[in-house]
């Protein structure tokens, strides 16, 4: 018997560390949660290195935006799963939990980064004057 | 011994979390120090992701979007307050 998620409910196969996850949905969970890291990685390095405020904002948001919809994919792709094989209200609720969650950083983050952006130095004039092409 | 990818993809994320709120204590501006912790919000927030499911316990997600919303939030505030004081 499924019990509905009351914010307590263990999610079955996570307690014991023995899921039985067949080896295809495995491996796009290893594949997807591995690039996640990477992505979180290049988001880091971008921050520490690159020189302007622009650049580390274009890098490290755009890098960190990747890696929580590659994490949040993984996590639909769980929940989907499990759903269709055991069943369960839980794995539906940490659906669309993931999906809104990737909703609400994504739209922030944007909304966060323009206005950060916009005071913090203006953008470059490309109204200039024409390069001499001679 | 099973490898929890969920666990271990967590402790990384949290990890790189962590080196980006090391960027925030000495940012040379404070842009410099909002963008940092938005990066650090987005990655505790996809690393709370992970240890919902390696621990089973969806309360960690909603806190973590409660505490993302308020980090932005706050960033947003900020980054205003910061323009309208500029001359």
């Amino acid at each position: 018997m499924y019990r509905l998620c009351d914010y307590n409910t263990d999610l079955p196969g996570t307690t014991e560390g023995n899921a039985m996850i067949e080896l295809a949905v495995d491996a796009i969970l290893y594949i997807l949660l591995l690039a996640a890291i990477g992505f979180g990685w290049i988001s880091v390095i971008g921050l520490l290195l690159f020189p302007d405020i622009r650049s580390r904002a274009f890098t490290g948001i755009r890098a960190g935006i990747i890696a929580m919809t590659l994490v949040t994919a993984s996590a639909i792709c769980y929940g989907l799963f499990t759903w269709t094989t055991n069943g369960g209200m839980q794995y539906m609720v940490l659906v669309f939990a993931a999906a809104l969650m990737l909703v609400i950083v994504v739209a922030l983050n944007r909304v966060a980064a323009d206005a950060i952006c916009r005071n913090a130095v203006p953008a470059p004039s490309h109204s200039g004057e024409p390069k001499d092409r001679s | 011994m099973t490898l929890d990818i969920w666990l271990f993809a967590a402790v990384c994320l949290f990890i790189l979390t962590f080196c980006a709120v090391l960027r925030v204590i000495p940012g040379p501006t404070l842009h410099d120090r909002l963008i940092a912790t938005n990066i650090a919000a987005t990655l505790a927030c996809a690393g709370a992701l992970a240890l919902t499911i390696s621990a089973g316990d969806l309360i960690i997600l909603v806190l973590a979007g409660l505490l993302a919303c308020i980090v932005f939030a706050t960033t947003i505030r900020i980054s205003q307050v910061q323009r309208r004081e500029t001359p």
